[in-house]
């Protein structure tokens, strides 16, 4: 679908948000209880922080939980009987998404769909409408300019200007959602692009060379690297990077209950984590860097190799979270060929 | 004058010369953050540095290093680690170079002023909570020292955040912790920063049999945390390393500091507080008070 | 493809009907699937095999594909292979599969099969070789190597007797030496492990194709031998890699080696594939 243009005033996002409220299940930013700013479901604008500022959570879980129920099971006499989980009832709109987030779902839906379609997952995003917000500048350790996707994934996105937002529509379902509305959106008639490239340049998103696309041939190369083990032994193994961040998709299978009635469900999951690939015969990957390197190839070379895009918006929150500071954008650069010294200086003389 | 940083650097690079080590952790500074660091005796040192955002216990890179010979800076929460480490039987001190240094105290991650701040001129009230409590700023028992000492001010007293849960009724504190309890999110980086949580397979990765359910939710997570902070009863030295790195800024703390203050003012006990301190849980003294028993 | 096309998770239930010890720690369980027909699978596919409380494990078909039951033979190593151990005759298990490829049996034909396997790694080879002696003519010789740390890990005893006494295939049993040089009393087979049997009998590259599975490293050593030692192509060398699974179909991430996920595009490689992958098995 050719993108469409739209402005929405400042002043009606308020009510966009309560007329929206009847028709789905709106998502906002919004702050819990120690302050922190997080994705919930405020029920009155007053709540909502309708802000580019990045949440420490992405908006992952609203694809993929973190805890699921995917089969439900009870002994009924000598039989079992097996059921899947529920689909969403209502339909949802993420209001005022990050764009880092927004576009991580068209990212992951690929491994979802790849032969077998997860219908919990793809349940999810087929009642999900995406209103993103493009940040008006960069958050602490993003690197979103380096990664090249833009917003063809992304159902609406609204650019920030003088006392209104243009929004940019690039799908039916953005599109459906401001037919509903129409009467707080008026089409945008001046040289849309030109606002938006504006906007990005005065942010500081604008894509920058080299592209953290153009590592992947230098990584295919670098697996036996001898700097691996010396720069991501600080790696404690914790599931930050992997919990926080928007395209971090993998999981467990767990059972839960008894024999006779309990539920088997998926929860997230870290590779980085000691237990990953352990079984009781062998331990594939022994060593913590050698963790934390599947994680880093994982996403700039595995994935893309099988599904094109980068495993990765530049949303920077695995940097900002993590206990060591490990800075993923650095050692992809480093590893990639395009930067000669690694975080930290060289550990390994010139 | 030389600045902590130039001396820390030749400090370091006269241990690799001297070939006392084989392996120094610090810190160093890059790309707006200060994170611990590995080096080698090739390494490039010009980025070491010691500043207020030197927050990781360093003790606990020391697993990964099992075997080598190491130099590490070390703040007092590194040198009680140390303490607790080997009365566990879990180091040996002659591999280790303590490289003590005069701490500024940390700076609060949560309440680091936005953008540039020159962070050294930050009153205590930016400070982390441990640091206040600090008896003693300048590394004791450090093999080599460096930098001028600096004199400590008078600890503080009493835990606050403690003190106010407690002096909540039951129902507001269960209510508190089911709020806190529901945003966590089981990345188990509170254990995983933890030096003294050093077991290779620990209870939450047991499956025969299973001690605690894979689902993420308050009940389970409380399950967690009250299991783990009973595992460091006695041990815990209070470095703040996991409510420091909690992602949801969680006070995970707050568990460890009861028993921490329980074995102090039971038993005048402190973990770690000197190298012949031994561990609280294989000793006793006659006039111990059991007033909790009969 | 997959079980239940519309819920992917949701498994398909079986029913346990004979249960036979081959080992103190492996057992050997014959289902029935009572809700359809029995799924149709490959030599070399697996499927995600559970009990429902306990959780499911990856277990490669260990029957030839024309039989009307389904066989896995199960070692008790962990959590859900200790619960498939107190199974008995009756019991409900449940099953998502068949996932995976299979070995390319009709590329096998005409060819001369030499099977290496090693402890449990008979299991995945089993259904293939029953395959090949019941269509023998297909094949122009076939021979079987089969290996373990101890006698009592000899898995498939009876059928390894039945073969014994075959003339279309030879049978070398082979049992790790315990003290070198020293035969074990009471013992029929070799007393080696298997590189120095198969450089001592030499079996040639020619017009042949070699399948094997058993421990990481006795895969890794029993290819060395034939790649270095006696000139075979490593794309005749095929084997079945054993990874820990979740989800079994290509989403949980787990089971890649490099961009190749074990799951999708195995478990059956060859090793001019394997040569490729980095290296991290």
């Amino acid at each position: 679908m050719a993108a469409e243009y739209y402005r929405l005033s400042k002043d009606k996002v308020a009510e966009l948000f309560e007329r929206a409220r009847a028709d789905y299940d709106v998502v906002a930013k919004t702050r819990d209880a120690n302050g922190n700013l997080v994705y919930g479901r405020p029920v009155s604008f007053d709540d909502v922080a309708f802000v580019d500022e990045q949440p420490p959570m992405s908006a992952k879980a609203f694809a993929l939980p973190q805890t699921e129920t995917l089969v439900r099971y009870e002994q009924e006499g000598d039989k079992i009987r097996a059921d899947g989980s529920e689909a969403p009832a209502r339909d949802v709109l993420l209001f005022g998404v990050n764009m880092c987030d927004a576009a991580a779902f068209d990212i992951v839906d690929r491994v979802f769909k790849w032969d077998y379609l997860d219908d919990p997952y793809l349940g999810r995003r087929a009642r999900a409408t995406q209103f993103a917000l493009a940040c008006a500048a960069v958050q602490r350790d993003c690197f979103c300019d380096r990664i090249s996707y833009g917003e063809d994934g992304v159902d609406a996105v609204a650019y920030e200007l003088e006392g209104a937002y243009l929004v940019k529509v690039r799908t039916e379902k953005g599109r459906a959602l401001v037919e509903r509305y129409e009467n707080l959106f008026a089409v945008e008639d001046g040289d849309a692009e030109r606002s938006i490239k504006t906007f990005k340049e005065k942010a500081g998103t604008v894509k920058k060379e080299p592209m953290l696309e153009s590592a992947k041939p230098a990584l295919e190369k670098a697996f036996e690297h001898a700097d691996w083990e010396i720069l991501a032994s600080t790696c404690i193994g914790c599931g930050i990077c992997t919990y926080v961040c928007p395209t971090c998709h993998c999981f467990d299978i767990q059972d839960e209950g008894g024999s006779s009635r309990g539920r088997r469900l998926r929860t997230w999951d870290h590779c980085t984590g000691r237990t990953f690939t352990a079984t009781a015969a062998e331990q594939p990957r022994d060593r913590q860097y050698k963790r934390y390197r599947q994680r880093l190839l994982h996403k700039f070379w595995y994935y893309p190799e099988r599904f094109g895009p980068l495993l990765c918006t530049g949303c920077g929150r695995c940097i900002t979270y993590c206990p060591v500071k490990i800075n993923i954008k650095e050692l992809v650069e480093y590893f990639g060929g395009l930067k000669d010294t690694p975080p930290g200086g060289a550990r390994h003389g010139k | 004058m030389a600045t902590i940083k130039e001396e820390l650097q030749a400090a370091a690079k006269k241990l690799f010369d001297d070939d006392r080590v084989d392996y120094f952790v610090g810190y160093a500074e890059d790309y707006g953050h200060t994170f611990p660091a590995i080096l080698a005796k090739d390494s490039d040192l010009s980025r070491l540095t010691f500043d207020r955002k030197s927050y990781n216990n360093l003790a606990n890179f020391l697993p990964e290093l099992r075997g080598f010979r190491v130099g590490l800076i070390c703040k007092q929460c590194e040198v009680r680690t140390l303490n607790v480490l080997a009365a566990e039987g879990q180091i040996e001190r002659d591999k280790l170079v303590v490289v003590g240094v005069p701490c500024p105290a940390m700076v609060d991650p949560r309440k680091l002023p936005q953008g540039e701040a020159d962070l050294a001129a930050l009153d205590e009230s930016y400070w982390q909570e441990k640091c206040r409590r600090c008896p003693e700023r300048n590394t004791p028992f450090a093999d080599v020292f460096v930098g001028e000492r600096v004199s400590t001010p008078t600890p503080a007293e009493g835990w606050p955040l403690l003190e106010e849960v407690e002096a909540m009724s039951a129902e507001e504190r269960l209510a508190w912790w089911r709020e806190q309890m529901s945003l966590c999110i089981r990345c188990y980086a509170c254990r995983l920063a933890c030096p003294l949580c050093y077991c290779h397979q620990c209870f939450v990765e047991d499956n025969k049999p299973q001690w605690l359910d894979k689902s993420v939710g308050p009940e389970n997570n409380l399950h967690y945390h009250i299991i783990r902070a009973i595992h460091l009863a006695g041990r815990c030295i209070e470095c703040q390393e996991c409510s420091r790195v909690c992602p949801a800024g969680i006070p995970v703390d707050v568990l460890n500091n009861v028993l921490s203050r329980d074995f102090g003012e039971r038993f005048g006990y402190v973990a770690g507080e000197t190298a012949e301190t031994e561990p609280a849980l294989i000793q006793y003294e006659r006039d111990d008070k059991e007033d909790f028993i009969l | 493809m997959g079980n239940n096309s519309e819920r992917l998770y949701v498994p398909r239930l079986a029913r346990v009907t004979a249960v036979v010890e081959e080992t103190p720690t492996i057992k050997t369980f014959r289902l029935a699937f009572e809700d359809g027909p029995r799924p149709d699978f490959k030599c070399g596919q697996f499927g995600e095999f559970g009990i429902f409380g306990v959780g499911e494990a990856t277990f490669c078909f260990a029957s030839p594909p024309d039989r009307e039951y389904v066989e896995i033979t199960v070692k008790n190593v962990g959590k859900v292979t200790r619960a498939f151990h107190n199974l008995n005759e009756g019991d409900v298990i449940t099953f998502r599969g068949p996932y995976g490829n299979s070995f390319p049996y009709d590329d096998f034909k005409g060819k001369k099969l030499l099977f290496i396997g090693g402890g449990i790694g008979q299991a995945p080879l089993r259904g293939l070789l029953w395959n090949c002696l019941e269509n023998r003519a297909d094949f122009e010789q076939v021979d079987l190597i089969y290996a373990a740390r101890e006698e009592c890990e000899l898995v498939y005893e009876r059928e390894l007797v039945e073969f014994e006494a075959r003339d279309d295939i030879s049978v070398t049993l082979a049992l790790d030496p315990v003290c070198p040089g020293e035969p074990i009393p009471g013992w029929r087979g070799r007393t080696s492990f298997v590189p120095p049997i198969l450089e001592e009998e030499r079996p040639s590259a020619e017009g042949r194709v070699v399948v094997t599975c058993g421990p990481p490293i006795m895969i890794k050593l029993v290819a060395k031998s034939l790649l270095e030692k006696l000139d075979y192509a490593p794309g005749q060398v095929w084997t079945t890699l054993e990874m820990k699974m979740k989800c079994g179909l290509g989403k949980c991430g787990r089971c890649n080696i490099g961009s190749v996920y074990v799951c999708k595009d195995g478990p059956v490689f060859n090793y001019e594939q394997i040569l490729s992958f980095p290296r991290e098995f």
